[in-house]
């Protein structure tokens, strides 16, 4: 099993008690339609959490919301006691590979660059700093020999790391995953799933949208699972149960009973 | 082979096609990495109806009339198009097409009721040779500003192209852009369609970018790049139209599609 040196970026930590991610009463419509209903949750960072649940069960809405990107909600969420809204640098969102355009021209060294951008503005100057948190950030991801290589000539797997290299080279603390499974082959997979846990181990919280119910237990150590709204949520072998799995997973009702 | 710059007029155009060519084109990086190349040529069109109605509430066509009014209908129909576009009324291509085929059906009604249609005729097929000191000004100052948004704001751009839901996330003004971006736009079209007429200006825009994407591997190196294509090629064909007694509009536009069509033929393997 391939070991990331993922410590050499310097800003990882051990978990803290203050380091926390709190949502609250969240709700998010979309016109008539009710995407995401009453959730709230809490986690410290170190935990990698899969979002589990059918199409339309408002995964990508919360991960989304999370993001920053949902302006239609009512609830809130907070991460260190600030609004998240206020602390955008801390979290990154990584949408489905699927959605990126791969014959944009950039590199991938150019995409991990980007990462840097929350830090230094429009226009703030690039610093020595900026280039050694990019070059650690792809010898993190064992990337640094793709630096050259436009995204086109990347496969699905190399795509998805040289976006989890952006999210290091931002520096961020909370990763959002929008289905970073899907498409990948299984030895891509199972590297991807090390990656993933190593991230947690080091202190970053993740939260990952993910419909395969197979791999769960070993992908994740913290499973929500949501119906629109939260049906369970806590360490995965104590709540990935088939009966809070029938509930997440039972055809919805008006106002589904948990 | 230089004595025809012995006319102020001549000149007047060589000056114009460069800066028009220059901040035309690396707006246009931005136009085609969003994927608006088809949202430009209609845009184009609706600038028309707006200058009808200019002359026809102020008597006459002057550089100002032609100017505002061509800003006002593009306006109208861009700003429009993004806020229902917005609204999730409708996708944005099909509000755009509703909105620009109806404003330009109300300036044909316009047109008829116009005098000096001549005149307008040069809106439609563009008269580079046919600029006033007062067209060359406005020319250079919607350029400097095509030019200083670009640079004012080069990493916004950079993400808001890329991702623009990602770019959101990290804190970029995604909705402002938009609007910018469109409005940019529409004052570019404006001194294109002095410089090549409405129905070619979306060219200038979209070639030299087309042109380069082949070659380039970073958007800053594209904007930049199409920039210095699109007046470069603006330059060379006032040159080849006096040379071989041309039209200059479409002068331009050849010279950039044969551009296009040579970094095609020798494009780098991918």
């Amino acid at each position: 099993m391939s070991r990331f040196p993922i410590t050499r970026l310097g800003h990882s930590h051990s978990p803290e008690a203050d380091h926390r991610l709190r949502v609250e009463n969240l709700h998010v419509h979309y016109g008539a339609i009710c995407a995401l209903k009453d959730v709230s949750f809490e986690i410290g960072c170190g935990h990698c959490v899969g979002l589990i649940g059918q199409n339309g069960a408002g995964k990508s809405t919360l991960i989304k919301t999370i993001a920053g990107l949902n302006r239609k909600l009512t609830g809130s969420v907070t991460w260190r006691g600030e609004a998240l809204a206020q602390v955008k640098a801390e979290v990154a969102y990584l949408p489905q590979i699927d959605e990126m355009d791969s014959f944009f021209p950039l590199t991938v060294g150019g995409l991990v660059e980007m990462g840097r951008y929350p830090h230094l503005g429009a226009r703030g100057r690039w610093r020595a700093l900026d280039d050694e948190v990019v070059a650690a950030a792809l010898s993190a991801l064992k990337m640094e020999e793709f630096r050259g290589r436009r995204l086109y000539q990347l496969s699905g797997g190399q795509l998805q790391r040289a976006q989890i290299a952006r999210a290091l080279a931002q520096e961020a603390h909370i990763l959002l995953l929008d289905e970073p499974f899907a498409g990948l082959d299984e030895p891509s997979q199972r590297l991807l799933g090390d990656l993933l846990r190593e991230l947690a181990e080091n202190g970053r919280l993740l939260l990952v949208c993910h419909h395969d119910l197979k791999a769960v237990p070993e992908l994740f150590d913290t499973v929500l699972m949501l119906n629109r709204q939260v049906v369970a949520f806590g360490p995965t072998s104590e709540v990935f149960t088939p009966d809070n799995l029938a509930n997440t997973f039972s055809a919805r009702e008006e106002d589904p009973h948990v | 082979m230089f004595d025809f710059l012995d006319y102020s007029f001549n000149q007047r155009a060589l000056l114009a096609a460069a800066v028009i060519g220059f901040s035309n084109g690396a707006l246009g990086a931005l136009v085609v990495l969003r994927k608006n190349s088809l949202v430009i040529s209609a845009l184009a069109h609706a600038l028309l109806p707006g200058i009808a109605l200019g002359i026809l509430v102020f008597g006459g066509m002057n550089p100002f009339v032609g100017f505002f009014g061509a800003l006002f209908g593009a306006m109208v129909v861009g700003l429009a198009t993004v806020y229902v576009a917005r609204a999730g009324l409708l996708d944005h291509q099909t509000a755009l097409t509703v909105l620009y085929t109806t404003a330009f059906a109300g300036g044909l009604l316009l047109l008829e009721r116009l005098p000096g249609y001549v005149q307008l005729e040069s809106w439609l097929f563009g008269n580079i040779l046919g600029l006033r000191n007062m067209d060359l000004l406005i020319a250079f100052g919607v350029s400097f500003l095509i030019t200083l948004c670009l640079a004012w704001h080069r990493r916004d751009w950079i993400l808001y192209l890329f991702e623009p839901s990602v770019a959101a996330s990290m804190g970029v003004p995604v909705t402002r852009l938009n609007y910018l971006l469109t409005g940019l736009m529409v004052l570019g079209l404006v001194t294109s369609l002095q410089a090549v007429g409405a129905v070619l200006s979306a060219a200038l825009f979209i070639i030299p970018t087309a042109t380069l994407l082949q070659w380039v591997k970073s958007p800053r190196s594209l904007i930049w790049g199409s920039g210095l294509l699109g007046s470069g090629a603006g330059l060379l064909s006032i040159l080849l139209s006096n040379a071989f007694d041309t039209q200059t509009g479409p002068t331009i536009i050849l010279l950039l599609g044969a551009c296009f069509i040579v970094s095609l033929v020798f494009r780098p393997a991918r």
